[in-house]
């Protein structure tokens, strides 16, 4: 063993920049053996299970350009904003409501006042919370590297687990989410071993419903944990749409999903169980969507 | 019953309370000394190997002190040395030449600072050259594995380790083991292939039940699988060792016992105990894992030895999470029972795997027989154990040391009997029980004393009324998605480890109680407390003996230099033990104080009584029946002094020779998902059997602290290995190894506890001891509910969601 819960085993050269160009200069300067530290909450375990390398550390929470919450138009959030000001945003919590409770969902209040959203996005660990709540509001990622930028959606931003296409100099900016139109209703699940917990499962549901009629004019769905990266459900989406809200709707919903499951992972271990405990999520994002 | 007490039983603020909340409290880690190095630890990245060679070249070049296997004594121990010698097998040496388990200590590196003792630790070069290993006891105990031992010794014999067996016990009573012809009984401590009798008959003892069973018309044979699971107590072991300059040395350490780690390490160093002063800290949590000696204490002191100067080592989380486990255990268990419910025998078998070293797998194994015999009246038993050494971090005592194993494997097995034989789950059990002037096994087949308090069935009355028992759904019936059940199991532990006659286990205690000049009182006392109250118990029990107001009696801060022996605050012996060592001593003193009051009273001693004096809060000294003359504690206490008549004040050992069950009876109400296999205890009734309660508040925490690791043991806990690798797959690290959190319990409200009205005749002022039992029983109840819920038996824990779904599926479609 050569680890210890005190005592990083690697040495590295750290570096707090305070400004955007000055985190841009030396993230070119000294690619590719630079690292981004963020919250900490997913690179410190690693460091302690040796499972993160790296020369020099940059942390960037001391950057103010990369902290900010924008509802002007849209939404756009800066990569290093800390998620427990994510949760108190009022204007996320009305409008972006399923990204409020898979931030809610995230850690203990502890874990949330140190981690970022970009962190957890940038990790791209199958099961991140954040992630299926982005893709049903189509987020948009802004990376930034010395003396460019590029736009690029979440589901082509996160291409397996831990795996994303940001470059070395590469740094992400900021989230940005178009601006929400009509009564778009949103929510978010997740299933763990124990309340404080990565998630076994984690989907986020959203559904125009025509309050007079009860029927689902368009649904957006989208599923974590279930493979190598979070995605929408298509299929599950297209099902929803133009359907009364009822019972029986609910029990087609839970079957696609578990149709989804078959297909992203079939023959893994972990099949056999989520298939079934998805349709459990499928009620319980019904519930919380007309509560 | 006694309810007339002044102090005891009274909610009082703990005395230890303050200095914790505020953060002064002195742990082992916290103790910082003029000159102090700084230890780190190397530990194996490999799971069994011969160490080729440590190269310290480079980490002494940057100025470090090492501590290689080459540098410690030769000495073969056992860091529990709480069994009699004859019956303590010894493995291992302050550093081993061999590594048998992923994070084994091999070297040790003291510096300035932890960081340069880190860095230079780094830099030594290991040669391994590694072996087959083990991380199941059915392949390491399979003949052709490699041997993980070559020979240990039991006692002072050396013998040869065959199929990595580390220990086994066999025990019978009744007609077991009678010639199956004849009748005549053989001896079965040591375990036969063939048996040949006299009769001229040859058979396989192992695998006959001979007439045992002969009675039954019942007859369940099930199988049980209880995983390893990690203490997780708050402190990680921590050591501070300052050699002293007189020779020997000073050492500040975690340990349920400040007298064991110094005998051992008097053994281990040669070194005269006057030379050794163990000094006793607060203890952060123990569940059992500083019963023994813990592996970086001695390592600490070569250390600091070696460098002759003080040396601090702290452990951290993943350190401790290879250091120490829980045991595992698969049982088979056999009963027959006759068909109005009488049982007529049992037959359990159960393999232990032990891990890389043999901590206490035998008294374990002989406990786990007693746990056994004393649940049930079995007339015809028989238990055979088998400890086997793997590649794993050692397992030790985790509170209950092997009764919530034994428990489960029993409890379970009894609803399958009640229902195979159509009975009410409680009236077997009190049909079958070990109650009232019974014979009790407290420590294995050789500590036995008979019961002379017991709440079973008060418990099991009350309990049942307060789950609304007999309204519980039959098994299976429920529908929709979230299925709910009641269960029900009981269980004990033992007060102590004291019988009539002492037995394989050692036990007594000590304390020195004396009466300040002012009237206050000091208690010296060896005893730890793991945070349970053992210290608050002892402070009331002295209180309540000589009058003297709570706020008055303080623990006098102590070490092995200023006390008497006490083995252990283990096997739940604290209070009932511990604290009855500290109530003999205050006899004497209460004898002592009437002494020198009738001495200026001028009555005889027998003529005077010591009362508590409601309105002025003092203890007095009385004329008995009528009260013509007093004087208080304190008056008495300053007059002593001014005719310098001496300190009022007593010191003493004291061993009880009982080991009284206290019980404890649970009901659990559960929801089982179906979907999501997720199992939630919604409410839980517990009730407990200690006696006289001396710190309510306390024993309902230990209650319900025991209700939450109970939740994890059946549905979550698991320090799973990767047999590829031989590491544990959380890695050491608490966000993979799953607890039950507050969230997980059930809601405050809906969490009942409550206590038997017994008194124990033995124990101070009536109590006996609980800590242990709170957990025993949960997870069999836990279980048993959830087959009521959902109509599956599960026989394996933790139960997973996964296992659950599976399960259910199976039995919707007609599998099962
Ligand atoms: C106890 C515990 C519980 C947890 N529970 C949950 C949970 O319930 N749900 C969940 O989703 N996660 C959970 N996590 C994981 C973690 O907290 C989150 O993923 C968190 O959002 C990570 O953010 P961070 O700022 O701490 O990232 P860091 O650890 O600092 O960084 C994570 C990764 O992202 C990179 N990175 C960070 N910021 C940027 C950037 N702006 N540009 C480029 N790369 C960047 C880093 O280099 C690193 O590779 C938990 C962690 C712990 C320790």
């Amino acid at each position: 063993m050569h680890t210890n819960t005190r005592i990083l085993a690697h040495n590295f050269v750290y570096h707090e920049p305070k400004t955007l160009d000055e985190a841009l200069t030396l993230l070119d300067k000294h690619k590719p053996g630079i690292k981004i530290l963020a919250g900490g909450t997913d690179v410190l375990p690693k460091m302690k299970r040796n499972h993160f390398e790296c020369e020099r550390l940059m942390y960037i929470k001391n950057i103010k350009e990369l902290s900010f919450i924008d509802n002007s138009n849209g939404l756009k959030i800066g990569a290093a904003t800390l998620l427990s000001d994510l949760e108190k945003s009022p204007e996320i919590k009305q409008n972006y409501h399923a990204l409020h409770e898979a931030i809610k969902a995230i850690g203990a209040i502890a874990i949330r006042n140190m981690a970022t959203i970009g962190g957890n996005i940038c990790n791209a660990a199958p099961p991140a919370d954040t992630v299926p709540a982005l893709l049903i509001f189509d987020a948009q990622l802004k990376l930034v590297k010395l003396g460019g930028e590029r736009t690029v959606p979440l589901n082509q931003f996160i291409t397996g687990a831990e795996q994303t296409i940001i470059e070395h100099g590469e740094l992400l900016h900021s989230i940005e989410m178009p601006e929400l139109t009509g009564g778009l209703l949103s929510t978010f699940v997740k299933l763990g071993r124990v309340s404080v917990d990565t998630a076994r499962i984690n989907m986020a549901v959203a559904a125009d419903i025509d309050g007079s009629s009860n029927t689902i004019k368009t649904a957006r769905v989208a599923l974590g944990a279930v493979g190598t990266k979070a995605y929408r459900c298509p299929d599950s989406e297209a099902l929803l749409a133009g359907k009364k809200v009822d019972e029986s709707v609910i029990l087609a919903f839970a079957d696609s999903l578990t149709s989804v499951c078959d297909y992203a992972i079939p023959g893994r271990y972990s099949l056999p169980y989520k298939r079934e405990a998805v349709r459990k999520l499928a009620e319980d994002a019904f519930k919380q969507l007309l509560s | 019953m006694d309810n007339h007490f002044d102090v005891i039983g009274s909610v009082l603020p703990k005395k230890d309370g303050i200095a914790k909340v505020t953060g002064k409290e002195i742990y082992a880690s916290d103790v910082e000394l003029p000159d102090m190095m700084h230890a780190v630890v190397l530990r194996s990245t490999v799971a069994h190997a011969e160490i080729k060679s440590i190269d310290t070249s480079e980490a002494e070049a940057m100025g470090a002190i090492c501590l290689v296997p080459d540098d410690v004594p030769q000495v073969y121990y056992n860091e529990r040395i709480v069994s009699i010698p004859e019956k303590t097998y010894r493995d291992r040496l302050v550093l081993p030449r061999k590594v048998r388990h992923y994070g084994e200590a091999i070297a040790a590196v003291a510096a300035e600072t932890e960081e340069e003792a880190f860095a230079a630790m780094q830099k030594i070069k290991v040669e391994y050259k590694e072996l087959p290993f083990y991380t199941d006891p059915l392949e390491a105990n399979k003949p052709g594995a490699a041997p993980i031992y070559e020979s240990v010794f039991l006692g002072e014999n050396k013998f040869d380790v065959v199929n990595n067996v580390a220990c086994e016990r066999n025990i019978t009573v009744g007609i077991f083991n009678c010639c199956p012809t004849c009748g005549t009984r053989f001896d079965y401590s040591c375990r036969l292939d063939e048996y040949h009798c006299g009769c001229g008959i040859v058979y396989t003892p192992a695998e006959d039940d001979g007439k045992a069973f002969d009675n039954a018309e019942v007859i369940l044979e099930k199988e049980y699988d209880l995983s390893r699971v990690y203490h997780a107590q708050m402190e990680t072991k921590s050591a501070v060792c300052r050699p002293e300059p007189e020779g020997g040395f000073t050492l500040w350490t975690t340990t349920q016992s400040i007298h064991n780690v110094r005998i051992l390490l008097g053994e281990i160093f040669s070194i005269p105990l006057n030379k050794i002063n163990v000094k006793r800290v607060a203890l952060g949590g123990g569940f059992g894992s500083s019963i023994q000696m813990n592996s970086i204490t001695p390592i600490c002191t070569a250390l600091a030895l070696k460098a002759r100067r003080p040396v601090k080592l702290v452990s951290s989380r993943e350190e401790d999470m290879y250091d120490h486990h829980k045991y595992p255990a698969k049982f088979k268990f056999k009963i027959g029972a006759t068909k109005d419910g009488k049982i007529v025998a049992g037959h359990l078998t159960v393999i232990v795997g032990i891990g890389g070293h043999n901590v206490q797998a035998y008294p374990l194994l002989g406990c786990m027989a007693g746990w056994y015999a004393s649940l049930y009246k079995f007339p015809n038993l028989k238990f055979e154990g088998t400890a086997v050494y793997t590649n794993q971090a050692p397992c030790c005592a985790m509170q209950g040391y092997g009764n919530p194993q034994v428990n489960f494997a029993v409890e379970s097995t009894i609803d399958m009997l009640a229902e195979e034989l159509g009975m009410d789950p409680i009236e077997l059990r009190l049909k079958n029980y070990v109650g009232l002037g019974d014979e009790f096994w407290g420590q294995g087949p050789t500590v036995k004393s008979t019961i002379k308090s017991c709440g079973v069935e008060e418990m099991l009355e009350r309990g049942s009324k307060m789950i609304d028992w007999y309204e519980r759904p039959q098994p299976g019936s429920g529908d929709g998605n979230v299925l709910r059940g009641v269960g029900l199991a009981r269980g004990f532990h033992t007060s102590g480890t004291g019988g009539p006659k002492p037995g394989e286990v050692i036990d007594y205690s000590s304390a020195s109680v004396k009466i300040n000049e002012d009237g206050s009182v000091d208690i010296m006392t060896p005893i730890m407390d793991h945070g349970g109250g053992t210290w608050d118990a002892a402070v009331k029990i002295v209180s309540e003996l000589l009058k003297v107001p709570y706020e008055m009696v303080s623990l006098s801060p102590t070490d092995t230099r200023t006390t008497g022996y006490d083995v252990n605050t283990h096997a739940t012996r604290g209070v009932y033990c511990g604290c009855g060592a500290a109530y003999h001593v205050a006899l004497k003193v209460k004898q002592e104080l009437l002494t020198v009051a009738g001495q200026f009273l001028e009555e005889h001693p027998h003529d005077l009584d010591l009362i508590m004096d409601k309105e002025s809060g003092q203890g007095v000294i009385v004329t008995k029946g009528l009260d013509c003359k007093r004087m208080t504690v304190g008056e008495v206490a300053a007059k002593a002094r001014v005719l310098s008549m001496g300190t009022i004040a007593a010191t003493g050992s004291y061993r009880q020779k009982n080991c009284p069950p206290c019980f404890v009876t649970n009901f659990v109400e559960v929801e089982v998902d179906k979907r999501t296999g997720q199992i939630r205890v919604v409410k839980s009734v517990t009730l407990g059997d200690c006696g006289t309660t001396i710190n309510p508040d306390m024993l309902e925490g230990q209650l319900v602290g025991g209700l939450n690791r109970g939740i994890g043991y059946s549905t979550l806990e698991e320090a799973s290995y990767d047999p590829k690798t031989g590491k544990l797959n959380c890695e050491g690290f608490y966000d993979s190894y799953k607890m039950t959190t507050a969230v997980e319990m059930p809601p405050l409200n809906k969490i009942e506890t409550g206590f038997a009205s017994t008194y124990e005749p033995t124990g101070p002022f009536g109590a006996k001891g609980l800590g242990e039992a709170a957990v025993n029983s949960i997870a069999s109840a836990i279980a048993n509910a959830v087959y009521n819920a959902t109509g599956v038996r599960f026989t394996k824990l933790p139960i997973t969601p996964a296992e659950v779904v599976a399960a259910l599926k199976a039995k919707d479609e007609g599998r099962i």
